[in-house]
């Protein structure tokens, strides 16, 4: 089938502190998770201005994956509160819109969840390897 | 943060009445051509009339009457300088309103607001001393105004007389410039051709100070016009003819409000003057089978009404007379006006190229138009593209056509 | 509520400018901000200080010219709030806005009275002036459409719009469910009632005012939910959107003119986010720049996220499109969908934080995982 040669491209927003640092541990203990995540670091979630993520959607990406702190644990205190308001937000529009919000997903994870973190990412990637390409990466010049 | 005490003395009660009447309705968005360039916002209609209501609001509108007039923070005039100058003042926007603000007229005031603020573009800030001291917005010297006489073989026939019944005013851009030298020994072969009692201005020819206006200094241009209205009158001439639409637009429009006084001569477009010998009969053009377009240039048909005259002549040249899609009052600009070329040419190349392929697009073998800032931006335009539409002033094409060319 | 009931016979709008004048009269506002008729027949934002020239203003006029009076305000008091006394005319929608903006720290509404209007509906000011020109008042077409419940053309989100009698303010000035030939003046805070009282009003309850709102309300409810599920149909996905935007020439007049951007330079202007480059506007020597669908579905998509959570409503992004897109449709939905999630009505309460400026321990656990 089609479906399984299809590679979705899923963009990482890692927050440097927690997330990032899972990523790393995930790394330094050799485990396997699929090599689909392009990872970008970012200091805290609620840096993340939503709209870089309908971007990155509509630029290339299949999927994205923000990963932040669990509640309490930020290192800027309150930074990924405010980064799941701006996610629900997002996600709201997106799914108002019909273009498929589960592309987008926010997970809390702390920075000694190394093997959670490559669980978390397989099974995103498997997920949007499911859905499919996303629409809206379809390059539409109107004149 | 920086910020600079600005007058808005320079508009009347009536104008800024008109700014207010604004609705935001986008209308004018549509058309304009610097836009369709470049896609670039802060240079649209909206955002000009945005950025003045702002300085008239603290400097005597609603902000001034809670606090005193306010000073504008410089930031906002130095972002609005390629806002009020990146514009071609064709006047689209105008043509599109509906509530109306009549909004190019208030882009040359605004010009004028930002030059005496002292927020002008570089490139206009070197003009000024040259222009100011030669009379002309080339910086050339003045002495260079005749050239044209002799490159086109003309000494003797196209000469400075002390009266006459008409006066070529030749205007710098055909003057001065190379590639439009043709369109001045066109006309003045045509006048001889009909046996007109006509004369230059020679060396009393100042520029007639539209691009003073286009600059913003109002004071300047008042001079120039001084002048040349002075200089006209001293030969008697009951006709003025312009091959230049700016210079057009210029003397018969703006003229008597910058002298404060009544012209005593008639302006004539050089299209008006040819269509009225060819009723007379004093000039028969046969047909030919050339494909040709004409550009209304917009100082001429948008701002001035002279619209069906140089389509009648043209209409009589050729059987194969095509319109481009975006005519008429709805013209679309060439991009050489407002002194974008010293302002921004890459923009107005882009805007040229754009009015080029429109002409392309009809099949035209030649573009014809009747202003010579229309042509020198058309063939720069054309050679961008590296098409081979041939682009010629009107006045060009019937002298061509009469045989009466310099080759 | 508690108000002032106006005989009026013809005379509304002189009836309502005399008692702005007595207002400046006995000195309890130095100046009103209010519709003032310009030349051509619309309205602009403008004021009044000498009550011989309260003849200019046109509270009642159906139609908002292109920029919120909200967006006045800000511009006025942005910097320092006002030491002289203003008393200001707005619609239910411009109040919203107005408080939002307060919460943005965008006005400061010290030594300001907020003199509410009721608003059945506003024309588009093309159509507005299209009435003017076929010799009829707007506003009397408005009281026509309120007696006889006619459908009328008013723009959208006025057609579907919920709140037709101001929620905020000092005073209103009301005229739906009240008989014809006359005005009542509802005083909304202890502040108002002080101004009534002053001006030797007495003061009475009208019930039935209360229940021709509530009317209105359930018939306007319907027509919201049939409006906004058609809404959703057709933004249904890009193929949706891309006809949705076709039209668009991007020149970010909606952005412009919406009361809720206040940026002074909007994030999709700035450098921070390059959008006018060969990625987003393609050079077309024919066309000039044509904007790709993914840039606008960027600017309009983003802006939504940006700023629906505190959209009044108001329409005026729909009102600003050269190209006539139904951009309402979009935003509305939008909006509605977020201020649903966090149970927030812009405009309600000065007290109640945005959701974007806050932030609760536990919640949104849907949006997690």
């Amino acid at each position: 089938m089609e479906k399984d040669y299809f590679e979705p491209v899923i963009v990482g927003f890692l927050c440097r502190w927690c997330a990032a640092a899972a990523a790393d541990a995930a790394g330094t203990s050799r485990l396997h998770y699929p090599p689909n995540i392009r990872p970008v670091r970012v200091n805290c979630s609620g840096f993340i201005d939503p709209v870089y993520i309908l971007r990155a959607l509509l630029e290339g990406a299949d999927g994205v994956f923000v990963a932040g702190c669990r509640p309490g644990d930020c290192h800027y205190v309150d930074g990924n509160l405010k980064a799941r308001r701006r996610i629900a937000i997002l996600k709201e529009t997106l799914k108002t819109l019909g273009l498929e919000d589960q592309r987008v997903v926010f997970e809390y994870i702390s920075t000694s969840e190394g093997s959670r973190y490559a669980e978390l990412v397989k099974k995103f990637t498997e997920k949007i390897r499911g859905l499919g390409p996303s629409p809206l990466k379809k390059k539409f010049l109107t004149v | 943060m920086e910020k600079v005490m600005v007058s808005t003395d320079i508009l009347t009660d009536e104008e800024i009445s008109r700014l207010y009447q604004c609705v935001s309705c986008g209308k004018c968005l549509v058309e304009c051509p610097v836009f369709k360039a470049t896609g670039v916002t802060h240079t649209l209609p909206l955002p000009k009339s945005r950025l003045l209501r702002y300085i008239v609001d603290k400097s005597r509108g609603k902000i001034s009457y809670f606090f005193g007039p306010q000073p504008i923070e410089s930031y906002r005039l130095n972002q609005g300088v390629p806002t009020v100058y990146e514009c071609t003042l064709c006047g689209a926007c105008t043509e599109q309103c509906k509530f109306e603000v009549k909004p190019h007229t208030l882009w040359y005031k605004f010009r004028a607001l930002m030059n005496m603020a002292g927020y002008i573009p570089e490139p206009l800030k070197h003009v000024k001393g040259g222009f100011t001291e030669t009379k002309n917005p080339y910086s050339l010297p003045e002495d260079m105004r005749s050239y044209w006489v002799k490159k086109e073989k003309l000494i003797g026939k196209a000469s400075v007389k002390r009266n006459a019944r008409v006066i070529y005013f030749v205007g710098c851009t055909t003057a001065f410039k190379r590639v439009n030298r043709g369109i001045a020994g066109s006309m003045a072969r045509i006048l001889n051709y009909v046996g007109e009692d006509w004369s230059l201005l020679g060396e009393k020819e100042w520029c007639c100070g539209a691009p003073w206006l286009m600059i913003g200094d109002i004071e300047r241009a008042r001079e120039h016009a001084v002048h040349n209205v002075e200089a006209i009158e001293e030969t008697g001439a009951e006709e003025v003819v312009v091959t230049c639409a700016t210079c057009y637009r210029a003397i018969k429009q703006e003229y008597e409000e910058l002298i404060d006084g009544k012209l005593r001569f008639k302006v004539l477009h050089a299209v008006e003057l040819i269509k009225r010998y060819i009723d007379e009969g004093k000039i028969n053009l046969a047909p030919t089978d050339i494909k040709l377009t004409y550009h209304d240039p917009c100082e001429l048909s948008r701002l001035s009404g002279v619209i069906d005259e140089p389509r009648q002549i043209l209409r009589m040249v050729s059987g194969e007379y095509r319109e481009m899609e975006k005519n008429k009052e709805n013209g679309f600009c060439c991009g050489g006006g407002g002194f974008l070329q010293a302002t921004n040419n890459d923009v107005r190349l882009k805007v040229a190229q754009i009015r080029v392929n429109q002409a392309v697009k009809e099949g035209a073998q030649y573009l014809v138009s009747a202003c010579p800032s229309c042509k020198m931006a058309l063939v720069d335009g054309a050679k961008e593209l590296k098409s081979d539409v041939k682009v010629v002033d009107i006045v060009e094409l019937v002298a061509q056509l009469l045989g009466l060319s310099s080759k | 509520m508690r108000g002032a009931l106006l005989e009026t016979g013809e005379e509304t709008r002189r009836t309502i400018n005399n008692f702005l004048s007595r207002l400046l009269q006995e000195k309890m506002v130095d100046a009103i901000l209010a519709p003032i008729e310009t030349s051509t027949g619309l309205v602009t934002p403008g004021f009044v200080t000498n009550p011989e020239k309260t003849h200019i203003i046109d509270v009642l006029a159906p139609v908002i010219p292109g920029v919120a009076m909200a967006t006045v305000v800000s511009q006025i008091t942005h910097e320092k709030p006002v030491e002289k006394r203003l008393g200001v005319i707005l619609k239910p929608c411009d109040i919203r806005a107005l408080v939002e903006l307060v919460k943005f720290q965008q006005v400061n509404l010290e030594n300001i009275y907020l003199i509410g209007v009721d608003c059945y509906g506003t024309y588009p000011v093309i159509k507005y002036k299209e009435i003017l020109e076929k010799g009829n008042l707007p506003v009397e077409n408005v009281f026509e459409a309120l007696n006889k419940g006619g459908e009328t053309e008013f723009r959208d989100s006025c057609k579907v719009c919920l709140n037709p009698v101001p929620i905020y303010s000092d005073l209103c000035i009301g005229y739906i469910g009240i008989e014809k030939g006359k005005l009542f003046i509802e005083a909304r805070t202890e502040k108002g009632e002080e101004f009534l009282r002053k001006l030797g009003f007495k003061l009475l309850e009208l019930k039935e005012r209360n229940r021709a709102v509530a009317e209105i309300l359930r018939e306007r409810e319907t027509k919201r939910e049939k409006y906004f599920g058609e809404a959703e149909k057709e933004l249904n996905g890009m193929e949706g959107i891309n006809s949705f935007f076709e039209d668009c020439i991007a020149c970010h007049n909606c952005m412009e003119v919406c009361p809720i951007c206040f940026c002074k330079e909007c994030f999709f202007d700035s450098d921070r986010y390059s959008y006018v480059n060969q990625n987003y506007l393609e050079w077309n020597p024919l066309e000039g720049t044509v904007p790709m669908l993914q840039a606008k579905v960027q600017f309009h998509v983003g802006r939504a996220v940006h700023m629906a959570s505190s959209c009044v409503h108001c329409g005026l992004c729909e009102q600003a499109c050269p190209q006539d897109i139904a951009l309402y449709k979009l935003f509305g939905l939008i909006a509605r969908n977020i201020q649903r999630i966090f149970n927030y009505t812009p405009g309600r309460s000065v007290e109640e934080k945005p959701p974007v400026q806050e932030f609760k321990e536990e919640e949104l656990k849907e949006f997690i995982g």
